[in-house]
């Protein structure tokens, strides 16, 4: 100590630097519920030595700096992880509307409709000449028709909801770019200063973790504190003060879906996770191949019954023209369409041509024949039967569902235990900061105990030398 | 690790969102009855649960066929029985008739007998079954024979209807009136014409044609009599067959309410103390005890 006077110098930036201590502990403390607040931590060094004759001493502490608690490990394995759980949650909120369209496990559906067509004509069978029967076999040929349709619509209608939400999704990811960007300036503006540089990144981390949900994203920090982030593919968001705004264009060769662009480039296809991610994988790969299976089923019900139907002989003893409307594919290979199309062509039921070329009207031989469709292989060059077409499509619905359901259960609790860790580094622990303002408390105390000490000690050496004090 | 009290806000959220999960599933288990409510439950059990659906009504397909052969079957079946009686008793009354050969009164009367009986063999091969005649092939609208004088012609065709009523299996619905009726109005117009003639030669001989007429019926009885016990067997395997599938079924689709209600009554007890776990969370930390 070089003179009493300085040593009150000393006490009182000591008793400054425990307020500083204490102000950080209750920042921490009021922040215990902030979600991606990192906790902060004072460091403290020692002022300069002064020189003395014989001994050295440091001038007091100084407030050297206030850290935030972060492993930027973690954070990037959390935004990973939170990409995986948004994409399995996106795909599973769709599929489970997906498959409450097919749920056969009730009593109603397609298959039902199905089955009551072709078994009606094996009750015609019975009474070819029957006209309610033949009146029945109209009916039920038009509601398999119908029940095709309404599905094949009320599935078209999920898709039609997830393009809408893959708008929106786009839309939120430019926003959160954006707001990202101008993070950058501030975080790299306020970086050395004595400012809020911490709550900044904190803010920042915040957003880029929900950017991860939305987008399978990979970031990265240049030295002067700005994040750049790009898709794992490479398509950029984010780089230095500016956001790369991406824009959706309705796309005419995938049913006038929306494809997502950034700048010039359709980068639909390389967007893996994320909701997005999950958005697009149900929309252009699970909903359009179950769409496609049922046009197949329609397209191989409507070119088998007429097959058959013209081996046979109406009520008349004509030969039988086509009992569903035929249906015409859009490009070879392509049944798209016939599930929307595929409906009765006949209205007078004389004309189900259920008997044999040449016999009586009481020949059942085709109606028989007609009703053994379900039952042989449906399209051409595949040995499954009409009923295994739709067995497979069940189970592949209901897998698909299973994947992303189970999956998401398992991303939850991966997550769960990554934000665990990251908290354990992060988090604010009450009873941290009990010791803390336990500790800044104790060394306020002190330190004002050393100056009541002073103050004695100049009061006696001022009375000493004839003060009057 | 060092515990922050987040985690434990998480961790208690966590593990109350999975019990929560699990109580739902076994509550809807509980009310439904069903374990297969979803498809994505067990895809490959829905995809066979389909199949069952499939198969069941599959079944009761080949059930309704088999009642409606069944009926045709029992008709025909009665109408060949009554046919051979008439048959036979014809026979008689030309015996008879070939005994009396003298006496032409009496072979008046029994012409006359007989010619009544024709009429009832006439209209035994008009039989209607719901409105279609079923001895006429698959000309089913128009009436099987149509009468001239003692004979009548088949109109008919050789067509015969089969019924599916099981997987491969099929019966017989008709029998082709031309194969039993025809040598019947063939022999009895014979019979008639040697009668009103007084032409013994020509009674015996018509008489002999008798035995293949009957052989043609009972071969006729036979078929459907076959085919009427095939029916019958039918629905014994389709019984137990539908009781296996069903018995399948419900192994998939349905509940086992034991299990699920301790499903439900266990996991209430978890979540109470989850819960109960959670309410201490926070409530005590190094703060109670600082000044």
């Amino acid at each position: 100590m070089a003179s009493l006077l300085s040593g009150l110098e000393v006490a009182r930036q000591a008793l400054q630097a425990q307020q500083y201590g204490l102000d950080v502990t209750q920042n921490n403390i009021a922040n215990v519920n902030t979600s991606g607040y990192a906790r902060q931590r004072v460091t403290f060094t020692p002022g300069e030595p002064l020189e003395q004759i014989g001994y050295q001493a440091s001038e007091g502490v100084r407030v050297d700096s206030v850290q935030s608690a972060r492993s930027s490990f973690l954070d990037y394995r959390v935004n990973q992880e939170l990409s995986q759980q948004s994409q399995l949650d996106a795909s599973s909120s769709a599929l489970q509307q997906v498959e409450s369209l097919f749920n056969e496990n009730s009593n109603s559906g397609l298959q039902s409709s199905i089955s009551n067509f072709f078994n009606s004509f094996s009750s015609l069978a019975n009474t070819p000449e029957d006209a309610s029967l033949r009146q029945q076999v109209l009916a039920n040929g038009q509601a398999m028709g119908t029940q095709f349709k309404q599905t094949y619509e009320q599935l078209q209608s999920i898709q039609q909801s997830v393009d809408g939400q893959v708008a929106d999704t786009v839309n939120q990811i430019n926003t959160l770019s954006s707001s990202i960007a101008q993070l950058n300036v501030a975080v790299a503006s306020s970086r050395g200063s004595d400012s809020n540089e911490n709550s900044l990144r904190d803010q920042r981390q915040q957003l880029v973790d929900q950017l991860g949900g939305l987008v399978d994203i990979s970031y990265c920090e240049d030295n002067a504190g700005n994040l750049t982030i790009t898709t794992r593919q490479g398509a950029l968001l984010v780089a230095g003060n500016t956001s790369n705004s991406w824009h959706t264009v309705k796309s005419p060769t995938s049913g006038n879906l929306l494809a997502v662009y950034s700048g010039n480039t359709d980068i639909t296809s390389t967007i893996q996770s994320g909701t997005l991610g999950g958005l697009l994988d149900v929309r252009d790969s699970k909903v359009t191949s179950y769409l496609s299976s049922l046009d197949n089923m329609a397209a191989g019900i409507i070119s088998q019954v007429n097959a058959q139907h013209a081996k046979g002989a109406d009520l008349n003893g004509d030969p039988g023209g086509n009992f569903l409307v035929p249906f015409v594919q859009p490009a070879l290979g392509s049944n798209e369409g016939a599930a929307r199309a595929i409906s009765v062509a006949i209205s007078d039921p004389d004309k189900i041509a259920a008997g044999e070329v040449g016999a009586g009207t009481g020949s059942n031989t085709n109606a028989k024949l007609l009703a053994d469709i379900q039952n042989q292989p449906l399209l051409p060059g595949d040995s499954a039967s009409l009923n295994q077409h739709y067995q497979n499509l069940i189970f592949t619905i209901g897998l698909d569902t299973q994947t992303a359901v189970d999956g998401l259960s398992t991303q939850n609790q991966v997550l769960t235990q990554l934000q665990n860790q990251r908290d354990s580094v992060s988090g604010v622990s009450l009873d941290d900061e009990a010791v803390n303002v336990l500790r800044y408390q104790k060394a306020y105390e002190a330190n004002c105990q050393v100056i009541s000490v002073l103050d004695t000690l100049t009061g006696d050496l001022m009375q000493m030398f004839g003060g009057s004090g | 690790m060092r515990i922050t009290d987040s985690i434990g806000y998480r961790n208690m959220l966590a593990g109350v969102e999975t019990l929560n999960d699990t109580l739902e599933k076994a509550s809807e288990q509980v009310s439904s009855g069903k374990k297969l409510l979803h498809l994505h439950d067990s895809p490959a059990d829905s995809a066979e649960n389909l199949q069952i659906k499939n198969q069941l009504s599959q079944i009761d397909q080949y059930q309704s066929n088999s009642d409606a052969a069944s009926f045709s079957l029992q008709v025909t079946d009665s109408s060949l029985n009554s046919l051979y009686n008439l048959v036979t008793s014809i026979y008689s009354q030309g015996s008879a008739a070939a005994n009396n050969f003298n006496d032409a009164n009496a072979r008046a009367t029994y012409a006359a007998d007989i010619r009544s009986q024709l009429g009832q063999v006439l209209s035994l091969a008009n039989t209607q079954v719901s409105g279609r005649y079923i001895f006429a092939g698959s000309k089913v609208t128009a009436p099987a024979f149509t009468a001239a004088g003692d004979t009548a012609t088949y109109q008919g065709d050789n067509e015969v209807n089969t019924i599916d009523i099981g997987d491969g299996l099929q019966v017989n619905q008709n029998v082709v009136g031309s194969g039993v009726f025809s040598p019947a109005f063939t022999s009895i117009s014979a019979l008639l014409t040697a009668i009103d003639n007084g032409d013994q030669a020509g009674i015996q001989t018509a008489l002999s044609q008798f035995s293949g007429t009957l052989a043609a019926v009972n071969s006729a009885r036979s078929q459907v009599g076959n085919d009427l016990s095939s029916v019958q067997n039918s629905a014994t395997t389709r019984q137990a067959e539908q009781t296996d599938i069903q018995q399948r079924q419900s192994t998939i689709s349905d509940a086992d309410m034991a299990v699920a209600l301790t499903q439900v009554s266990q996991t209430q007890t978890a979540l109470q103390a989850a819960l109960t776990v959670g309410s201490l969370l926070g409530k005590q930390n190094l703060f109670d005890y600082l000044g």
